[in-house]
């Protein structure tokens, strides 16, 4: 038996391992005291961080490496294994105070959000389509379950159902589009699937666009693009908020990870099929997300549809198939998540004995009781919009650049027609916060420190990213680069 | 008409109107029993395919595990007799089109295509295939299964633990 | 089967004029026949040695009356049963109270197409024959569950759960020790893992891997003990708090199928676990294997079944009943240990090329103990009759 080679598996192991520690570690405490969970996880992440780190500094620790033809750790997976690892490690620093305020803090919540960051790790570094699968699953069962946690909350319980089942819905779509493939192919390896579908017959031309259609209908439920959306903004409004945060930032990650490495790396030889379909799907998202989120009075649903219209500049970014294409949907994953994981991370942090900040009247004056806060959420506010200084604008210039380079210039102006609609409903919170007198007393509670380090964390990278982008766009240059 | 050809026509007669049962009766726990037939009839199809480590494990899980939860559940559910199940069809046309469309173009795909058949034929002993499979080519999806049902597990525990006051 | 289709091959002419599907056909139904006839009379026998044993045991006598010692009571008894009216409640659920014993009876029926009663008598030998007999087990639960679900009575419904939690829960055991006894013999046919232990009593897999495997037997006897239903594990039809469980309203015929499907059970499970770690239809001494030049397998097979059935009987009559809790415990937290700890520990020693076949003393194991526990067994039992006797004695002075 031919030696394996683990390496690319060591940053899951590393979390998983931690998520069973934490587990417990849970399990033996005492009745009535607290179990060390966040402690523990934060430990396991970093390490988790820090061994990715390494790995991608040198390919003498495992950079380009391959387990069975499994998964690989090529400079593609190592990006998506910094900043998922780096948002699951926001989320568990926004975890604690969060939980104490909405029913216990206990230690399977890290342990599951852990899980399911072991399910995204898998995702986006797998290069066959069972372990893809798999760990989608992983992903996902993890977070049916944390979104059914505010056991108080019926919208929660809602939200866990709703996710269940349109997630298995999905499944299905995934799975019978990755049998077609392999009934094409004959094998479940991407580059087995590859190669399968360019030396294709024109017989079986028919049966590769289906497989490749059926996929994109189970990632646009994973990725909520529209008309596969419906469950979105019920379960961002029901899951817990730092769960809604994760989901919102690391799942779409992960997903859109999986989604370039199927589409762009294993089938660019039909592009001409799924380009069209793709960019359709990305005009309807703009425009039906953003049209959403207007009507929303609710912060955390306009935030879910946010998140769809998101999903549909992300896919305006994909119709180029280029390398540059690939390239800014990396750099907007991180500016996107970084500002996603601070706006949910504060509404959270904001939480006092089970309610939260999610009305305009509920902010109104937060610039004068508490301006911290205020800035902050008003740059990730500001980021989201697209407005320079940014992340979030230098992420939308790249992708709609790569969008106009591959001749879709309708779909870049859909985009930026529907980023100046957007501005009307995120600036609305701003005004709010500044221009509006405080309604009543201040009843939200103070940030901890892990929540602050958290935000501050979430406002460096946005900022950072608007102002010096070009390391992390150097980055995922090279990781673009390694996928196609 | 061959026998198998015979027995592959009862067994889909079998998995489509026990499936039919499923979905339309409006008693839960007829819709659980009648499981047992679809699940015992695609059974059938594994043995009928040479695939006989896959049917007894098709028999084991499906109705020996999942099948029993389900009853289990229905049954521990509060009041469940006189649950009546409407489920709601108000976008029943435009539904049933996209159904019939969606298998419309399936069963076009699926009939017109040229497979990708592998050579050679099916090993007679296929559990010794399978063990090699599972713990050779496809060993880190298959261990990572099993992280999928440790999830699984801590999960529904959660969900359904007793609160606390902490 | 084969035996049956090498015995049409002799009839002149046959496999010239009659076709291939219609002589399997034949000798399948032929085959089940057989089978039938078997199980629905053995309850009978059953009953009786079950009745008589209870008593002795209870220093009673036992049925009497009908015939000499009572002999023709369980006959006069099943004729009874079977004239009787199969009353249906008025609110039972018709076609699932009906349905339910059928199901209940085909599962503990069709463990009989695989079960070795010598190299040429068998239904027919599955590649994945020992994990057949467990899967195919599962639709008499399901049957257990309807059966309760349909007669629409509290005390059948608590049954019904019981024990398919009960079977559920240690069919994982169960399974679990089953493997130890796969991996010995590198296969899931049960022709296979019989040849594997050929050869005399000291190659069963009981004694292998002294004494690892006596473990993984009393693991495996006490999975199947439960999944039977058999005291001390029968909390499902716990007379003195559920009537009489998931049958509580069954009568006549219906009762009489429910009775048949936990007889043949019984004597299933039996004859796997014989099949499994007591060499099935092997015989202790090679030399014992032909009697006249006739393969006796199956007098071997269906005595050390029958010895097993008497060992179930035995414990009913002799353990109280556990409650549900212990009985959770003793799966889960006792049998599944061990059974997972020896699969780990026998597959390590397999690999290792000093044990793979087995530890080196175990050739020196089998046969003393074997005597020692025969002849033990023997001895209290001649003590019991003994004492048994003299109260009689006293009871008539």
């Amino acid at each position: 038996m031919p030696a394996v080679d683990l390496r690319p598996l060591l940053p899951a192991l590393i979390v998983a391992v931690t998520a069973l520690v934490v587990l417990l570690a849970q399990a033996f405490t005492p009745k009535g005291s607290r179990s060390p969970s966040m402690g523990l996880t934060v430990t396991g992440l970093a390490g988790a961080l820090l061994l990715s780190l390494t790995m991608a500094s040198d390919g003498r620790y495992g950079r380009g490496a391959n387990t069975g033809g499994s998964v690989v750790a090529d400079d593609f997976t190592l990006f998506f294994h910094v900043l998922l690892i780096g948002l699951a490690l926001m989320a568990a620093l926004l975890s604690p105070a969060y939980y104490r305020e909405n029913g216990g803090d206990r230690g399977e919540y890290y342990s599951l959000m852990m899980f399911s960051l072991v399910g995204m790790l898998g995702l986006v570094s797998a290069t066959e389509m069972i372990s893809m699968f798999v760990a989608l699953e992983i992903m996902s069962v993890a977070l049916y379950a944390l979104c059914g946690t505010r056991r108080d909350q019926v919208e929660s319980q809602e939200a866990a159902l709703k996710y269940f089942v349109t997630g298995a819905f999905a499944s299905a779509f995934l799975l019978f589009g990755m049998a077609l493939l392999y009934g094409l192919s004959g094998s479940t390896s991407l580059a087995r699937v590859a190669r399968g579908v360019a030396t294709a017959t024109p017989e079986q031309i028919p049966l590769a666009v289906l497989g490749c259609g059926l996929l994109i209908v189970g990632f646009g439920f994973k990725v909520a693009s529209v008309p596969f959306h419906m469950w979105t903004p019920d379960v961002y409004e029901g899951a817990p908020t730092t769960v809604t945060a994760l989901m919102a930032a690391g799942v779409k990650a992960a997903s859109f990870g999986a989604f370039l490495r199927v589409f762009l790396g294993s089938l660019p030889t039909l592009r001409e099929e799924w380009v069209p379909a793709l960019a359709a799907l990305a005009a309807i998202t703009m425009v039906i997300g953003n049209l959403g989120a207007l009507a929303q009075s609710n912060l955390k649903r306009m935030l879910a549809f946010s998140s769809v219209a998101h999903a549909g500049y992300l896919m305006t970014g994909m119709v180029g198939t280029t390398e540059a294409s690939a390239q800014a949907i990396l750099f907007y994953l991180v500016a996107y998540g970084a500002v996603n994981m601070g706006t949910f991370g504060l509404i959270a942090s904001l939480s006092k004995g089970g309610r939260e900040p999610l009305s305009l009247q509920d902010v109104a004056g937060l610039g004068a009781r508490r301006p911290a806060i205020a800035a902050s959420l008003t740059v990730f506010l500001i980021s989201l919009t697209g407005i320079p200084i940014s992340g979030g604008f230098v992420g939308k210039f790249y992708l709609f650049g790569a969008a106009v380079n591959a001749g879709y210039t309708g779909l870049a102006i859909i985009g930026v027609l529907m980023s100046v609609v957007s501005a009307y409903y995120y600036l609305r919170v701003v005004v709010a916060m500044y221009m509006r007198e405080p309604e009543g007393e201040d009843v939200w509670s103070t940030p901890e420190a892990p929540g602050r380090l958290a935000a501050l964390i979430a406002v460096a990278v946005t900022l950072g990213l608007g102002i010096w982008p070009a390391p992390v766009l150097d980055l995922a240059r090279a990781a673009a680069l390694s996928l196609l | 008409m061959t026998a198998s050809a015979v027995v592959f026509w009862v067994l889909t007669l079998i998995v489509l109107a026990s499936a039919a049962v499923v979905v339309l009766s409006r008693s839960l726990i007829n819709s659980a029993f009648a499981l047992l037939a679809t699940f015992s009839g695609v059974a059938g199809f594994y043995v009928l395919l040479g695939a006989d480590f896959l049917a007894a494990v098709q028999f084991l899980v499906y109705v020996g595990g999942i099948l029993i939860l389900l009853v289990f559940g229905v049954m521990l559910t509060h009041r469940i007799q006189d649950l009546d199940l409407r489920a709601e069809a108000r976008q029943l046309v435009p539904g049933l089109f996209v159904a019939a469309g969606v298998f419309i173009l399936l069963a076009a795909v699926a009939t017109r295509t040229p497979w990708a058949i592998g050579a050679g034929r099916l090993p007679s002993a296929t559990t010794a295939e399978i063990g090699r499979a599972f713990l050779g080519k496809y060993l880190l999806p298959f261990e990572a299964a099993s992280i999928l049902l440790l999830v699984a597990l801590i999960g529904a525990a959660l969900i359904v633990r007793k609160r606390e006051d902490a | 089967m084969d035996a049956l289709l090498r015995l049409f091959s002799l009839i002149p002419g046959w496999d010239q004029n009659v076709p291939a599907w219609a002589s399997i056909s034949l000798a399948g139904l032929l085959a089940a026949g057989l089978c039938l006839g078997f199980i629905s009379l053995g309850p009978v026998g059953y009953v009786y040695v079950e009745r008589k044993l209870a008593g002795f045991m209870q220093d009673r006598l036992g049925p009497m009356r009908v015939g000499p010692w009572g002999l023709l009571q369980t006959i006069a008894d099943t004729i009874k049963l079977l004239f009787k009216e199969a009353i249906f409640p008025a609110a039972v659920n018709r076609p699932l109270f009906v349905v339910a014993p059928c199901l209940v009876v085909i599962g503990a029926f069709m463990g009989f197409a695989v079960l070795p009663f010598s190299p040429t008598w068998q239904g027919t030998d599955l590649d994945v024959g020992a994990f057949y007999v467990i899967a195919i087990g599962s639709l008499s639960t399901v049957g257990l569950i309807m059966a309760g679900w349909a007669s629409n009575n509290k005390y059948a419904l608590f049954g019904a759960m019981r024990s398919a939690a009960q079977i559920v829960s240690y069919e994982i055991p169960a399974v679990m020790s089953l493997i130890v006894v796969v991996m010995i013999a590198g296969s899931l046919s049960l022709q296979q893992i019989v040849a594997a232990q050929a050869g005399g009593l000291h190659n069963w897999f009981l004694w292998k891997f002294f004494p690892l495997n006596v473990i993984a037997f009393l693991v495996f006897f006490t999975a199947t003990l439960a999944e039977c239903n058999r005291t001390p594990f029968d909390i499902p039809e716990a007379e003195s708090e559920l009537v009489a469980g998931f049958h509580t309203e069954y009568s006549g015929f219906f009762f009489a199928m429910f009775f048949l499907a936990e007889y043949t059970e019984m004597f299933v499970a039996s004859a796997m676990v014989s099949v499994l770690f007591l060499g099935g239809f092997a015989a202790p001494l090679p030399v014992l294997q032909t009697v006249a030049g006739f393969d006796i397998g199956p007098v071997w097979l269906i005595a050390k079944a029958w010895a097993l059935v008497f060992v179930h009987m035995w414990l009913r009559w002799t353990l109280p009943r556990l409650r549900v809790d212990q009985l959770m415990h003793v799966a889960w937290k006792v049998l599944l240990p061990i059974a997972l700890f020896l699969i780990v520990v026998i597959g390590g020693l397999l690999t290792a090329p000093a044990t793979a076949g087995g530890f080196p003393w175990d050739p020196w194991f089998g046969w003393p103990l074997t005597a020692l526990l025969c002849g033990y067994l023997m001895l209290t039992a001649l003590r019991a009759w003994r004492w048994h006797a003299r109260q009689v004695r006293e009871a008539v002075a």
